[in-house]
């Protein structure tokens, strides 16, 4: 379960202060599938950023698995993201001069994991993703789809509680965005939490709740869909 | 994430990226290079003179005497048993245990010969091994074999040949008389900077000829003894009293001193060179932080999305600077090896007949890795150092 609670967070732009996230509170429980929805420049990175614990300077507390993240040094917290958080960007970010066993197979060495080990649950992963033929293949040489396949891959392969995804399909096309959200869907049904930033309506209403974010506020109650 | 890893990822980026790797070693190799080099030959020397001190087995040192006439073409060996007795009876005669002499003078000497039963005066030159070989003209040069048993075969010089047989290729097969022995003409070779003399022959069949008379004398000098001090008295009892002293002139060859000699030059060598090795290797260094500093600005990327999936700050620091640490120790393992080839290539050169060899020491290898993992560290540093402190949401933004 992760719980934000008056959550503010201020950028400078040259002299003033913009205030990007407005007292924040929210609660998601486990194995939900959520997505968060608002204007372009609305704060929903912002925000995503301190779910998915890339952020950690804000104002207000955040709980996560019962623990307040901001008494993690900043190793622990490094550590903490590792283990119980995904990632899954809008742009794939996938290291170009690796193979694509290497780029799923990252966190686990940042986790100092076996090499037999490394590759039997990175073979295992891009079998669940179904891109296990692409092992030995380089990012370039994928379609968008596929590379986001991986990035999925990559973002699940430390068996995380929570995956977190920014516009996981504003790069892709609408046949490719289905398969993506089956992707997607298909983890959320195994019990991990997911939680989905989107500006486009047919991508967020397949959660099962919905929050709306403007102007660095979310916006009346949660939509349950 | 584990340290081998580490490497292997830092090989795999230097890797993408071979030229410009390459370009930027550079520097480091000339540095590292240019002080083993002299390090190389220093060590050569030391050892040398080490040896000169090192007793033979009885515990003897050895002091030589050599012999140069005034007319180098008199074909006299100047000293003889008569020069042998003179100084064994002498007050220093006690001090020395053996007394030989020797035609050659490092690896040449003059005797007389005979070609086409016409007597000539002859300067040659032995031959120890194949290492070596003369510039030949026609016939063939020895066989190991020859070598080894010292077969009474001999190479002549293109003129002798020419002069004496009327043509290269007609002197092989013919006989000429060196000293006591008759030779074979093996081949005829063209006179270079090593094979200066008239003829060529084995090491070995040259041990054959009689030693009564010889252009060194070479004094083995008791345990005990300075053989410096009894070498300059045996040189200046035979300018007095030697049996040819009114035609040339005697000296003792003091290694130390030439030794000493080689050594100003090396030391003065020494701190030019690494004067020249440090300007190089912090050159080098500037440019292995230039490199580092692009590789960072290029790979922000990947950066970022390391630090997203898992990385601390200390692994992308140890990232970049091991990079660094990779190149400039290759660099540096480049310039021991060719530093090492050089010092061979010069110690070739050196003069005299002191047979200096390049050595490289433990310390020399320590030296150079040593040396250049800390230009990898100083240079590298602060671009690690950037690379992780970038700031994660600013680089995935
Ligand atoms: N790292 C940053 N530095 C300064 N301003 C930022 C930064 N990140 C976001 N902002 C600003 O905060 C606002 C919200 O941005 P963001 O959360 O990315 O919006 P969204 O993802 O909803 O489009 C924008 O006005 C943006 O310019
Ligand atoms: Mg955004």
């Amino acid at each position: 379960m992760l719980e934000l609670r008056h959550i503010n967070k201020y950028f400078k732009r040259g002299d003033d202060e913009q205030h990007v996230l407005k007292d924040i509170s929210l609660t998601i429980n486990d194995g939900e599938f959520v997505s968060i929805m608002g204007h372009s420049g609305s704060g929903k990175s912002t925000l995503l950023n301190i779910i998915g614990l890339l952020d950690r300077e804000f104002s207000g507390d955040y709980v996560l698995n019962g623990l307040d993240t901001h008494e993690l040094s900043k190793k622990k917290f490094t550590k903490f993201r590792n283990e119980n958080v995904g990632w899954v960007f809008q742009n794939f970010k996938l290291i170009q001069n690796m193979t694509i066993a290497d780029n799923v197979g990252l966190p686990l060495r940042y986790q100092g994991k076996s090499n037999k080990e490394i590759k039997q649950t990175v073979d295992r992963v891009l079998d669940e993703v179904g891109i296990l033929d692409k092992a030995d293949a380089f990012p370039k040489l994928l379609s968008g789809g596929q590379q986001q396949r991986v990035a999925i891959a990559r973002a699940i392969v430390t068996s995380p509680n929570i995956v977190i995804a920014d516009e996981p399909t504003g790069a892709l096309d609408s046949s490719t965005t289905i398969e993506i959200m089956n992707v997607f869907k298909q983890l959320n049904a195994q019990g991990t939490t997911l939680i989905i930033v989107t500006h486009d309506a047919s991508v967020g209403e397949q959660a099962h709740r919905m929050i709306k974010i403007l102007d660095g506020q979310v916006m009346g109650a949660d939509y349950e869909i | 994430m584990k340290f081998r890893e580490t490497v292997l990822t830092a090989l795999q980026s230097l890797k993408m990226n071979p030229k410009r790797s390459f370009m930027t070693i550079i520097g480091i190799v000339i540095g590292i290079a240019s002080v083993i080099t002299i390090m190389a030959i220093g060590n050569g020397v030391n050892k040398m003179a080490t040896d000169q001190f090192k007793t033979s087995k009885s515990g003897e040192l050895k002091a030589k005497i050599d012999y140069y006439g005034y007319d180098d073409d008199a074909g006299q060996k100047g000293l003889s048993q008569a020069d042998v007795s003179l100084i064994k009876s002498s007050d220093i005669g006690h001090k020395i245990s053996k007394i030989e002499l020797s035609a050659l003078s490092g690896d040449t000497g003059q005797t007389t010969g005979i070609i086409n039963d016409e007597s000539t005066d002859l300067s040659f030159t032995v031959m120890r091994n194949l290492d070596n070989e003369p510039d030949m003209q026609s016939g063939k040069v020895f066989s190991q074999n020859d070598l080894d048993v010292g077969q009474n075969k001999i190479l002549i010089t293109k003129d002798l040949a020419k002069k004496n047989f009327g043509s290269a290729e007609n002197a092989v097969g013919k006989s000429v008389t060196l000293g006591n022995y008759a030779y074979t003409v093996a081949g005829t070779y063209n006179e270079n900077d090593r094979y200066m003399d008239n003829v060529i022959i084995p090491y070995e069949a040259f041990q054959r000829e009689s030693n009564d008379d010889g252009a060194v004398m070479i004094l083995s000098v008791k345990k005990g003894e300075n053989p410096r001090k009894v070498g300059q008295a045996a040189e200046k009892m035979l300018s007095k009293q030697g049996s040819s002293r009114n035609s040339g002139s005697y000296s003792y060859e003091d290694t130390d001193k030439m030794i000493g000699e080689i050594s100003k030059v090396l030391n003065g060598l020494t701190f030019f060179v690494s004067a020249v090795a440090g300007i190089s290797l912090f050159i080098a260094g500037i440019g292995v932080m230039n490199m580092m500093y692009i590789s960072v600005s290029e790979r922000t990327q990947e950066i970022g999305i390391r630090l997203a999936v898992g990385a601390t700050e200390s692994n992308i620091r140890n990232q970049f600077l091991i990079e660094s640490i990779v190149l400039t120790v290759v660099g540096g393992l480049i310039g021991l090896l060719s530093g090492y080839l050089i010092a061979n290539m010069v110690t070739k050169f050196i003069p005299g007949d002191m047979h200096i060899k390049a050595i490289i020491s433990l310390a020399d290898v320590v030296f150079a890795l040593g040396v250049s993992t800390l230009v990898g560290v100083i240079f590298g540093w602060l671009p690690a150092k950037q690379a992780a402190d970038k700031n994660l949401i600013d680089i995935l933004r």
